[in-house]
């Protein structure tokens, strides 16, 4: 074996020392010539790739001796394929102007299918977040985000696509949400923990609705968000950006509870560079949040490292990792609605220690320009200790391999299949000594049936082991289909079944916190849905786009958090349940590109079928609403949001007193604003953006007893060096 | 220019309302008054508490965490006399809120542990109506409204009329099947 990697590695050695090379350095521009920094600059057919700078410049070196393509990419403007470029020991210098796109036009995703398509040419509903609302919005945490995407609702931390989830204390998520493909959730409560997604570090971010499990397995029933991380730029960069702001008053004098100024601030600095072969980025930051409500403090130091080494312009190693060390006080429920910003009494003084860590790894390599193969493992490291007086804590790690192969037929065929396999293993106070083990292996074909139809089939075994529950093994089929009426019309539909193995900490939580008891259920199954969606996305009047989108998921021994007759929690596959709805989503661009509108509506009917009434969490109907203004280096925005109060909740906290006024709601009204300069439009490497969260200071819970945050004030400031 | 014709729009939202506020919440209401012991206490009783509960207890399964809305902090042993209100902080749970109760209760146990099981229980006295001091009567509490003297009178020599419990089931099951077999 080891004669094996010394052949690879004098292989490898060898093709570089006798190769002859060239490179192919420029500028990606707008149209009006100003500098486009982050734009994706790939040789086409292979795995070298670099982003711009802040001057818009590129510099891709050591290209061996041929003819290529370039293609250049960056959300918002029509992808760029240059024409043949012959390199023969030369330099050679291109120039790129990007033309802007109307709303959502020609957007590559590659989420849907784990290769590139084009965005309206795929059978099921999507959306692609750019990372620029990072900035000009001061979201500190990426779900910060979701709340402005139709059909996405937040529980307080917990997502939830088109209803698919209610709120489970943290235990599970329908929602898979990956980073460059790879999973995020924790090992033990599978739950999705943003605050470890580095915001700064985020390329695009692609949304998909609806059941994803013919690809993604397991957790993946209600959507997939895959976060795409920045290309690195291999001329050295820097980027420092402060943040800081403060929370105004509540509205009411009652429920004040210090008379110090609450302030939230952020300080982090990263810096990317090329060292020969090796693309790396790395960044270090640091939160600390006051918090507009008692005892739910919090300090924060994250890192995140990413490199790529390209061996050849055919293979290339990528890593990446991310991880923080947190204290955070805790705030579970508030004392009542008098006192809507303090704990219960008795979870004052209460915090919890956590640290996490994420690494992955994906080795690709193309063997021709139809055949390439992946090899991604990954690992999850995870311990968290609360200072509660029963000292709970955990430690889980998960271990996940995938190896992809996808296969180009032709241009109109392709087929992506590939293995999976992950191991959880967890030692709690809470969950116990626990392990569980899972297999999958899936295969997806999409491929022209005639000129303007697209198909995809794809078929996906799981098999999993949850420590002593019994063998789980599900079958997830899906087909999709796209029909492309002109180029402004594209209809779709789309039928699949998902699936759901319920976490570690759905099977096995046996804990006391603030008075509400959690019990284990070792006879938990898995949960599975049958999901149908079929659109149609069309350009009435250009610009204008719109989605609209019908569809019927149900639901089938889905796994809920109930209350027993000692009223204390248990996870129970409770029911069968069926959720149906609509959805329109508009957007488009006016008077050259300065003033951007979107508008998305979703009506939801979310019915629990064996008790018939509504699922718990779910607003009936939801709005979403913005206006985006600029001129020269000035922008502006506005954002609406509007759900309808929330038919059901828990009211078994109340019923028990856990929650006094528990179930106080209301419908959720929020607007938030911002102004600011983007001096990179005058040459000038920087931002700085003023940002009103909740500018009405709306008083709304998302969770009972949890009062969302009240108006804030924020100010970031970003340069690059 | 443009911009400032959404200032109309956005003065017509500032003048909304502000969504929850602290009227919203309930007005504390609950009941409290005095308990009496006559007689020699039970050496075997361990814990003794008033007890509320929101339905009548008509059968075992009344006897359930829903449905109980009120346990008073422990009455020492031994004790003549004893003072409880709703509102105490020392109550070991209190989830009153305005509307009727229907059995309103002391009860003792022979557990050092609060438990849950019905058997574990023997009621001392009861809140009765004025109309009939034999039954337990119907507290009523109006929104926002504490009400006071709510006094249980205990007399060991004399116990009230007891819950269903399983045994009592096991009773009346017996007794409803020798009656057929005559």
């Amino acid at each position: 074996m080891k004669n094996f990697y010394f052949l690879i590695i004098i292989l490898l050695v060898s093709e570089n020392l006798f190769a002859q090379f060239g490179s192919i350095k420029g500028k990606v521009t707008d149209n009006s010539n100003l500098p486009l920094l982050g734009a994706n600059i790939i040789i086409e057919g292979t795995l070298i790739g670099v982003a711009t700078d802040e001057n818009g410049f590129f510099n891709i070196p050591k290209i061996k001796n041929g003819s290529y393509f370039l293609t250049a990419s960056i959300v918002g403007f029509t992808k760029f394929k240059s024409e043949l470029i012959q390199i023969n020991n030369n330099s050679f210098e291109l120039n790129i102007k990007l033309t802007p796109t109307s709303y959502q036009f020609d957007q590559l995703i590659i989420s849907a299918n784990k290769f590139g398509q084009d965005l309206r040419g795929i059978s099921s509903s999507s959306y692609i977040l750019d990372s620029k609302i990072f900035a000009e919005k001061n979201y500190q945490k990426v779900d910060d985000a979701f709340r402005y995407v139709p059909g996405i609702t937040m529980t307080q931390d917990q997502i939830s696509i088109r209803g698919s989830s209610g709120y489970s204390r943290g235990a599970g998520t329908r929602v898979l949400v990956a980073i460059d493909g790879i999973p995020v959730y924790t090992p033990d409560t599978g739950e999705i923990i943003w605050e470890l997604i580095p915001v700064n570090e985020i390329e695009r971010i692609e949304i998909l609705k609806g059941s994803s499990s013919s690809l993604y397995g397991s957790s993946a029933i209600g959507g997939i968000i895959n976060i795409i991380t920045n290309k690195i730029s291999t001329n050295p960069l820097t980027l420092v950006k402060l943040e800081g702001g403060i929370y105004s008053n509540p509205s009411h004098d009652e429920w004040k509870w210090t008379d110090k100024t609450l302030s939230f601030n952020r300080q982090s600095i990263s810096h990317s560079r090329l060292f020969g072969n090796l693309n790396l980025s790395a960044s270090l930051s640091r939160f600390e949040d006051l918090s507009y409500r008692k005892n739910d403090n919090q300090i924060r130091y994250s890192a995140f490292l990413k490199a790529d080494y390209n061996f050849s312009e055919n293979t290339s190693l990528s890593f990446w990792g991310t991880g923080y060390t947190r204290e955070k006080s805790t705030f579970i429920y508030w004392k009542d609605l008098q006192n809507a910003l303090v704990p219960a009494d008795a979870d004052l003084g209460q915090s919890i220690n956590s640290d996490r860590t994420i690494f992955g790894l994906k080795f690709n390599h193309i063997y021709n320009e139809n055949l390439s193969i992946s090899f991604v493992p990954s690992a999850y490291i995870s311990f968290w200790k609360d200072q509660s007086e029963s000292s709970n804590k955990s430690s889980s790690q998960l271990y996940r391999n995938e190896l992809r192969i996808n296969y180009k037929f032709s241009d109109e065929i392709n087929l992506v299949s590939g293995v999976e396999h992950q191991y959880n293993k967890v030692g709690s106070t809470i969950f116990g000594n626990r392990s569980s083990n899972s297999f999958g292996i899936f295969s997806q074909l999409d491929f022209k049936l005639f000129e303007r139809l697209n198909l995809s089939t794809g078929l996906r075994y799981d098999h999993s082991k949850l420590e002593n529950l019994d063998n789980e093994n599900s079958l997830s089929p899906k087909i999709g289909l796209n029909y492309k009426i002109d180029d402004n019309t594209f209809i779709r539909a789309s039928f699949g079944k998902g699936f759901r193995t319920p976490s570690l900490a759905e099977a096995f939580t046996s804990t006391t916190t603030s008075g509400v008891t959690v019990k284990p259920n070792p006879n938990l199954n898995s949960e599975s849905s049958l999901s149908f969606e079929t659109g149609i996305n069309t350009n009435i009047l250009d610009p204008i786009n719109i989605d609209f989108a019908i569809f019927n998921n149900e639901y089938f021994e889905m796994i809920e958090p109930s209350f027993d007759s000692f009223g204390d929690i248990i996870f129970k596959n409770l029911t069968r349940a069926r959720i149906q709805g609509f959805e329109i989503v508009s957007a488009t661009k006016l008077f050259s590109e300065n003033l951007s509108l979107k508008f998305g509506y979703n009506y939801l009917w979310a019915i629990d079928i064996e008790n018939n009434e509504f699922l718990k969490y779910r607003p009936k109907n939801s709005v979403i609403a913005g206006i985006d203004f600029k001129k020269d280096f000035v922008e502006s925005g506005i954002d609406f949001r509007y759900l309808s109060r929330v038919e059901k909740i828990d009211n078994e906290f109340v019923d028990l007193g856990l929650v006094p006024d528990g179930d106080k709601r209301v419908e959720i009204f929020v607007i938030d604003a911002r102004v600011g300069v983007n001096l990179f439009q005058i040459n000038l490497p920087g931002r700085i953006f003023f940002s009103i969260s909740n500018l009405l200071n709306y008083n709304y819970v998302e969770l009972i007893g949890n009062l969302a945050p009240v108006r804030n004030f924020s100010l970031s400031t970003e340069f690059i060096f | 220019m443009r911009a400032l014709r959404i200032l109309p729009f956005l003065f017509l939202l500032l003048s909304c309302d502000k969504g929850l506020s602290p009227e919203n919440a309930d007005q504390k209401a609950g009941f409290g008054g005095t308990v009496t012991f006559i007689g020699n206490w039970n050496s075997a009783a361990k814990q003794t508490y008033v007890v509320a509960f929101k339905d009548p207890l008509l059968s075992i399964s009344d006897f359930s965490i829903f449905n109980l809305k009120f346990v008073s902090d422990s009455i020492p042993f031994g004790s003549n006399n004893f003072n409880y209100s709703t509102n105490s902080e020392n109550a070991v749970l209190s989830n009153i809120e305005f509307g009727d109760y229907s059995y309103v209760a002391v009860a003792q146990t022979i557990r050092d542990t609060l438990s849950l099981d019905r058997n574990d229980w023997i009621v001392a006295g009861i809140y009765t109506s004025n109309d009939d001091s034999a039954q337990p009567g119907i507290l009523n509490i109006p929104q926002g409204t504490f009400i006071e003297n709510v006094n249980i009178l205990c007399d060991f020599n004399n116990p009230p009329p007891q819950p269903p419990s399983e045994i009592q089931n096991l009773l009346k099951s017996f007794f409803e099947s020798k009656k057929s077999d005559e």
